[in-house]
């Protein structure tokens, strides 16, 4: 199967690593993976600051560099969410094939992979950050408000894992206050998320926060690393990928 | 225009769409349960008190074994002590002394620990509400599992003016989150179960 | 003269005015307390999870009051004149008031009728939205507020900062202080029994002596034409029941259709509020009582016209239950009056501007957009999805802030442009290699309690294109 990578462009510039696990473990599983190599941003950033107006230009290049393949993977709930629900372009025919064929990293993994056994070996205490628009938008995992069976991909895919132990946290699925421009808007209320975000990780004896959007991990990170804690950040894709 | 004309104007031009109402019925994955026993269990732990009959033993008799000495005033079918003035529905207010109210209950809701009484029944509006400690008298046959059977009895419970459902004592947490029982309205509330 | 006659209750201050960040930079600088804030409220959160698990049928709930209120706003239109003529049949008098303003002034000139210059009022979100408390008082008329908690408020000056839990951001000691000086408590004393004991007898005073009470409507209903008050406290009948008259305020958004309906409504408002499986009344008022008059006071201000738009008209279902405000985590640390307007947190933010864009323009980017209040939601309202579209609304009609307007346009320019993105992405991470100071200093948000990011030698797109050949 022809699978195009969709990579965030903070993972593009930040974190290549992620977009490297990302391609290396679809590629062990037996995808072709393309990399339109002209792609720059989902056009969230705007559309979340209120300005979706300005992000036809994202969306044309999107339209213009994803259609064509039989899936669109990004390793970004995030922007994978953003994708599905806000891409209209003059091509509104690719648009909409690329719609309905974008798909988050894990998801892909389980949903459309079917993957039921991974090679990886990662013997370290991971606590499991859900990232709100993949789960509540993407139903990546089940939210605590609902009455409803609990369920998680990324985790269902963690555990395969050699040697991974989880964490459990004390409020399994609130939100790390990173939010896009919020981050800089509401910088006091952010950082207080965060902050809390982190101790509770720390607090259950946590040694690397994973999830599948580095937008959060990246505000943890750099609370982690102004607080000089002993605990790092990774993606899922990367812990998918370690041997 | 009067402001009911531009108000029902404006309503009626915001394009309804035309939406029914969902079917409203009893879920069949709704727990099934004692209803006695969840009754009992609900309102012990909202902080109401309920009191079953000893066999051969009155109404009256129970309700004195938990108030004491105390005035009582009732009107209860099933007890008789101090009875309502005459003239108080139109001067409540001289009930504000009243130390214990009996008074009987239509009919309860298990899930909630709810009872149902109506001013056809207890005659003064503010009597369950202006007196200390409340007791209520309910039969057990008279216990349904969930609100929505609730409704299906005060609709073939015919008229009244006012109506209304207590559950427990009144009461507050609006300090700290600190459960506080006996707010503005009574300070207890015993169900006293019959039959 | 009593003690209580000579009382004086502070003059309401005006809710704050600036925007939510600087109110939530404000409230952030006491860390301990907006971890006790914060605390508090997601307890309240975990009470009605534990309530709502207790329900295998909870998401139906949810469904079908949403489908019920769907309903209701579809029919507003003939729903609202079948209620008007019931309550007629059944003795009551009905106002309609097209905004705040009038509701004010109908309010007012009913207590002129009766010669009356004191009233108590039970919880009213409505009437806190239509700022009646302080319109009465500049008009003469002593308020009191009979709910323990809006007391407290009262009493402090302040508007509440919960709807349902109004000084859930006063701490026991503070409200000891507070009932110290105006009803005569022992100094020191915090006991929230001693102090509600105290609560009590103060307000049984006016409870007795007041002639005219004002209540709110939780659930209106147009079949029979009776309402529905939902306390813990009891204050609301215990006012209604001892005066001459009843003044019921209520939005028009508050009806239901019959009554039977209240039986999906009453398990859910309780639970979702606080995780009781009721309050402990929930008090049917039909007909006036004997030799009382009722007034029912019907209020549009806005509700019309969020009516008419597709995409705000769902945040007319709102039955007040607070639940939003518990879960969402900027709210619980942030404080309620960092909104700045009567209906705090996420449902305030997607109600406020419809009355006032530029007041309160800051209101929908209070968010992170994590989408737990629309799942708390007990009549399933979109609140996150409103958020967002209340953002293309605002900055549409030009109330960004114009720094943010200008680095948007020069974000979208350079993200449209490849080659540009790609230098743009290079020269970010020179700099932060490089120069770190020029982002790494105090003029940057990020870095007031962040690091930056650790620049990577190469973009993902420079490593692909030295090491990956496409196949």
């Amino acid at each position: 199967m022809r699978v195009a990578l969709f990579v965030p462009c903070y993972v593009d510039q930040f974190y290549p690593q992620v977009a490297i696990a990302t391609l290396q473990v679809l590629e062990r599983l037996g995808c072709e993976v393309h990399y339109p190599a002209r792609q720059t941003c989902c056009g969230q950033p705007m559309a979340n600051s209120g300005f979706e107006h300005l992000q036809h230009g994202c969306n044309e290049l999107i339209s213009e560099l994803f259609d064509g393949y039989d899936y669109v993977v990004g390793p970004s709930g995030s922007c994978v969410l953003h994708i599905k629900h806000h891409l209209h372009a003059n091509n509104e025919q690719a648009a909409a094939r690329i719609r309905s064929r974008v798909h988050e990293f894990a998801e892909f993994l389980t949903d459309i992979l079917k993957v039921e056994k991974i090679e990886a070996h990662f013997p370290h205490k991971v606590g499991m950050h859900q990232s709100c628009h993949g789960q509540r938008g993407l139903h990546l995992s089940q939210m605590t408000e609902l009455v409803a069976e609990p369920f998680s991909k990324p985790e269902q895919l963690l555990r395969m894992v050699e040697g991974i132990e989880f964490s459990t946290l004390d409020r399994k699925d609130e939100c790390c206050g990173f939010g896009g421009t919020f981050c800089v808007f509401e910088e006091s209320v952010s950082a207080k998320m965060g902050k809390d975000r982190v101790a509770d990780h720390a607090r259950n004896g946590v040694e690397v926060i994973t999830g599948a959007d580095m937008s959060c991990l990246m505000h943890m990170e750099g609370i982690l690393r102004r607080q000089k804690r002993n605990i790092r950040v990774m993606h899922i894709a990367e812990i998918l990928n370690s041997r | 225009m009067s402001s009911k004309d531009l108000i029902l104007q404006r309503v009626q031009a915001a394009a309804p769409k035309g939406r029914t109402l969902p079917v409203v019925e009893q879920p069949a994955n709704a727990a099934a349960f004692d209803v006695v026993h969840k009754f009992t269990e609900v309102l012990n732990a909202i902080g109401g008190k309920v009191v079953l009959l000893l066999q051969g033993q009155t109404v009256a008799e129970a309700v004195r074994e938990v108030y004491g000495e105390a005035a009582i005033l009732s009107v209860s079918q099933h007890a008789t002590f101090d009875t309502l003035p005459d003239d108080a529905a139109a001067n409540p207010h001289m009930l504000q002394n009243i130390e214990v109210a009996l008074m009987d209950a239509q009919f309860g809701v298990a899930e909630n620990g709810a009872v149902w009484l109506t001013e056809n029944e207890y005659k003064v509006r503010a009597l369950p509400f202006i007196c200390t400690h409340l007791a209520v008298v309910l039969k057990r046959d008279a216990l349904v599992p969930y609100m929505h059977h609730a409704y299906q009895r005060v609709n073939a419970g015919g008229d009244y003016d006012f109506g209304l459902f207590i559950a427990g004592p009144s009461k507050t947490a609006d300090i700290e989150q600190s459960l506080v029982l006996g707010a503005h309205g009574p300070k207890t509330m015993t169900v006293f179960l019959v039959g | 003269m009593s003690v209580e006659e000579q009382m004086i209750v502070p003059e309401r201050k005006h809710l704050p005015t600036g925007e939510h960040a600087q109110l939530a930079e404000m409230f952030n600088r006491d860390e301990d307390r907006v971890n006790w804030h914060d605390e508090t409220l997601w307890w309240i959160r975990q009470k009605r999870d534990k309530a709502a698990w207790q329900i295998p049928e909870w998401e139906w709930l949810r469904q079908t009051a949403s489908g019920i209120k769907d309903y209701v706003l579809d029919n507003l239109h003939t729903l609202l004149q079948q209620f008007e003529a019931q309550a007629i049949a059944n003795g009551a008098t009905v106002h309609w008031a097209a905004d705040a303003e009038e509701h004010n002034r109908i309010v007012h000139s009913i207590l002129q009728q009766q010669g009356v210059a004191r009233v108590v009022k039970s919880k009213s979100m409505l009437t806190e939205e239509c700022g009646l408390n302080e319109y009465l008082h500049e008009h003469g008329i002593d308020v009191t507020d009979t709910d323990l908690g809006e007391r407290i408020v009262q009493l402090a000056g302040e508007a509440p900062s919960h709807i349902v839990l109004p000084c859930i951001h006063w701490k026991k000691e503070e409200i000891g202080e507070l009932f110290h000086k105006y009803l005569g408590t022992p100094e020191g004393n915090a006991d929230p029994q001693y102090l509600t004991g105290a609560a009590r007898m103060h307000l049984r005073e006016k409870f007795l002596t007041r002639k005219v009470a004002i209540t709110g409507v939780n659930f209106a209903v147009a079949e029979t034409g009776e309402f529905v008050v939902c306390t813990n406290e009891g204050n609301a009948d215990m006012g209604t029941h001892l005066a001459d008259v009843h003044i019921a305020c209520m939005g028009i958004e508050k009806l239901i259709q019959k009554r039977e309906h209240l039986g999906v409504f009453l398990r859910l408002l309780a639970r979702s509020a606080t995780g009781q499986p009721t309050t402990t009344y929930n008090s049917h008022f039909r007909r006036p009582g004997p030799g009382q008059q009722l007034h029912i006071v019907l209020v549009d201000n806005g509700r019309s016209k969020q009516l008419a738009s597709d995409d705000f008209r769902n945040s007319l279902k709102c039955i007040r239950c607070g639940a939003c405000m518990n879960t969402c985590p900027v709210y619980r640390r942030s404080g309620g009056h960092s909104y700045h307007y009567a209906i705090t947190g996420p449902i305030g933010a997607i109600l406020a501007p419809n009355l006032d864009m530029k007041k309160h323009a800051d209101l929908p980017f209070a968010s992170t957009l994590c989408g737990s209040c629309s799942n708390v939601c007990p009549v399933e309202i979109d609140i996150h999805d409103q958020l967002y579209k209340w953002r293309q609304v605002l900055s549409q009609e030009g109330y960004a802030p114009k720094a943010k307007a200008v680095a948007m346009r020069g974000a979208a320019w350079v993200l449209s442009k490849p080659a540009l993105y790609k230098l743009g992405g290079k020269v970010a991470r020179l700099v932060l290699k490089y120069v770190p100071w020029l982002a790494a200093n105090g003029l940057n948000p990020w870095y007031k309690q962040r690091e930056m990011p650790a620049p990577p030698r190469q973009s993902f797109g420079e490593w692909y294109a030295k090491n990956h050949k496409q196949s």
